[in-house]
């Protein structure tokens, strides 16, 4: 089992058999992808090891890990080194949904590769609003979840804010906030009478502007492993009469993972 | 001992393929092991060629055939070699050469070929079409086995009588479940031990294991009617329902994708269920799940779920023909439901999701079923199967010593 607590402390159980005796210790080295600022084969050292019995803790908090994946190799005296290996599917959904409940820059998470080495993976990231359920009601979109990566919240209301992509239709409505979890009922009447023939895809990305939490929150779904949900999900669609004629609208992913509202006229192209 | 599996198509994707080339990697420790496909078209094969195998392709197919073509390098055949292809197209019927485009007259003449000049000792065949050619024409030298990834009742009814004429000419038959076996038994009497039950063998990898932590369900296999995926959308509804952070995983990825859109949204289930198309991976993505959902209407085998015992993933399922009441024992590696049963699939998902001790001693059982599984114990099983058919060649092979070429 191995897993990274919400203050990016590394944890590590071994097994009885095949574990390195005596004194050892843990480094990171940069996998060959072609990352920019550190050569492949760049090596961390990880200092703060500590070990009592078979559990090993690392703390990765002040370590420079650029963007990218990395090996967990484990070190001794002699300069030698090899890969950790894991059974651990790497994957604790309880774990990260925890680890947004504090402010970072960087999330590192643990993943195992086809081979069964444990990698860990640094990216850069910014607070966002981690949304958990899409619910089409009627005419309004009702959507709720929870903040990533910021402050805790002073108030308990919030804005959230649909901008028309590529043009500069705004809309908001208000949202309500619960300790970090949000919701908000977007109506969608209005989006319909903004929409722009022009532009076949009428795309709506939505914010939710937090008091005291600095910029906007971009929605989106991040905080579990499944990458790419614009293929991957679907969500229903409703018709509304709009501006020059009814206009579908339905929530999606977009590449990005972030959450959108795609308005098309009905009868045209999609 | 040489042994060569006679495939299709090697170089393409598919169950088939990938089973055999496993094999292949398994029984290459001790033998020495060549795959022969009938068609290839494309340069290289979509799976990578285990270590230790050979790969020989016969005739080139689709738009390399046709370059081939264009640049006078397609061999002329003569009369003899004109002859054998319209045997062929007797031989395998067309029901068989319909579904399966692999038996162009380039490839069987090349078959033909192969097997008067190959210095193997047991030529296997992976499908009816090419275990009939094996049967009409394989040299006495050769111990000829026909291996069956299909049940017997999944076969076109002109495939299957094929299959009654000239099987018996083989020397030997796989099949990969009890049942099949039975339904072969009806179709040719006791065949004692001409025929053996033979699964398939897990990869030897080392594979990671389920935690038990996470709140998913895990389904794969091809979008595909027989699949039946709606139906798992129904009864994944009971736990959606209750546990709304539980999330139903599909892997795979084919023709019925829009209906089961259109179904997702219907059952209302857009937050709850992820159509992840396809992985290279499996195991590693079974083992994030707690649970493997089956819903087929028929399972030949059930490789998914052998898979998913192996993360220490226990398998809900229909208790659909073939595989799954072979695999599962129902209260222990997993739950074997009512066929057909949508509400008591449901039911059984929920009673698992809601219940994590039993979970956890069923993920226990599915992992001490999936050694029954392992590379190792399959391969012997494997080499003592053939050796024995090379010493006895009785039953079948009788047929072709007395009329040794069929015509």
């Amino acid at each position: 089992m191995n897993r990274i607590d919400a203050a990016d402390v590394l944890e590590l159980r071994i097994a009885d058999a095949g574990e390195p005796g005596g004194d050892f210790g843990l480094a990171l080295r940069r996998r060959g992808d072609g990352g920019a600022d550190q050569p492949p084969d760049a090596r961390i050292p990880i200092t703060e090891v500590r070990r009592s019995g078979r559990r090993i803790t690392a703390g990765l908090s002040g370590l420079p890990i650029a963007d990218g994946a990395w090996e967990v190799l484990w070190t001794d005296r002699e300069g030698r080194s090899g890969a950790v290996a894991t059974t651990d599917p790497g994957l604790h959904l309880a774990d990260r949904f925890a680890y947004l409940e504090r402010p970072r820059r960087r999330v590192l998470r643990l993943l195992r590769d086809e081979r069964g080495r444990l990698l860990l993976r640094s990216s850069s990231a910014s607070p966002y609003a981690e949304v958990a359920r899409v619910r089409l009601d009627g005419d309004r979109v009702l959507l709720s979840g929870v903040l990533a990566y910021t402050p805790d919240p002073q108030d308990a209301s919030a804005l959230l804010i649909a901008r028309q992509r590529g043009l500069d239709g705004e809309l908001s409505a208000p949202a309500e906030l619960d300790g970090r979890g949000f919701r908000c009922a977007v109506p969608l009447a209005p989006l319909a009478a903004a929409h722009r023939p022009e532009r076949p895809h009428n795309e709506w990305d939505l914010w939710l502007r937090v008091p005291g939490t600095g910029a906007e929150l971009r929605l989106g779904s991040r905080a579990d492993d499944v990458v790419g949900k614009k293929r991957k999900t679907v969500f229903p669609e409703t018709g509304l009469d709009g501006g020059p004629g009814r206009v579908l609208v339905r929530p999606y992913y977009t590449v990005h993972d972030d959450l959108s509202l795609l308005a098309v006229e009905a009868g045209g192209d999609r | 001992m040489k042994i060569a599996f006679v495939i299709a198509n090697a170089y393409g994707m598919g169950g088939t393929v990938r089973t055999v080339y496993n094999l292949a990697e398994g029984l290459a420790a001790r033998n020495e092991v060549e795959v022969v496909s009938l068609a290839r078209h494309k340069e290289e094969p979509f799976f990578e060629v285990p270590p230790g195998v050979g790969l020989r392709p016969l005739a080139d197919a689709g738009a390399r055939a046709e370059q081939a073509a264009a640049e006078g390098r397609a061999p002329e055949p003569d009369a003899r070699e004109r002859r054998w292809a319209r045997r062929a197209e007797r031989i395998v019927p067309e029901a068989e050469r319909r579904r399966n485009k692999s038996f162009t007259a380039p490839a069987v003449i090349a078959l033909r070929r192969y097997l008067e000049s190959t210095d193997a000792d047991v030529v296997v065949g992976t499908r009816p079409g090419i275990n009939l050619l094996l049967a009409a024409w394989a040299p006495r030298r050769l111990t000829a086995i026909g291996q069956e990834h299909v049940n017997l009742g999944e076969h076109k009814p002109e495939v299957r009588d094929a299959i009654g004429r000239l099987y018996p000419r083989l020397d030997g038959t796989t099949v990969l479940t009890d049942a099949d076996r039975r339904a072969y038994r009806e179709l040719l009497g006791d065949s004692g031990d001409w025929q053996a039950v033979l699964p398939n063998p897990l990869p030897q990898r080392e594979v990671p294991r389920s935690t038990q932590d996470n709140p998913i369900i895990a389904a794969a296999g091809r979008l595909s009617p027989i699949k039946q995926y709606p139906k798992l959308l129904e009864a994944f509804s009971a736990v959606a329902e209750k546990h709304p952070e539980w999330r139903l995983r599909i892997y795979g990825s084919g023709k019925e994708e829009e209906r089961l859109r259109a179904a997702i949204v219907e059952h209302g289930l857009s937050n709850q269920v992820h159509l992840m198309g396809r992985t290279k991976d499996i195991t590693g993505e079974l083992a994030k799940a707690s649970l493997l959902a089956v819903s087929s209407r028929v399972e030949g085998f059930g490789m998914t779920i052998i898979e998913g015992f192996s993360v220490g993933v226990p398998a809900v399922s229909f208790d659909c023909p073939h595989g799954p009441r072979e695999i599962i024992d129902d209260g222990g590696n997993g739950l074997l439901v009512p066929d057909q049963d949508v509400d008591a699939l449901g039911a059984a998902l929920l009673r698992l999701v809601e219940d994590r001790p039993l979970r956890e001693r069923m993920a226990a059982e599915a992992l001490r079923s999936a050694a029954d599984y392992g590379m190792d114990g399959i391969v012997r099983r494997w080499e003592g199967f053939l050796a024995a058919r090379r010493a006895d060649r009785g039953w079948g092979s009788r047929f072709r010593r007395h009329f040794p070429l069929l015509r």
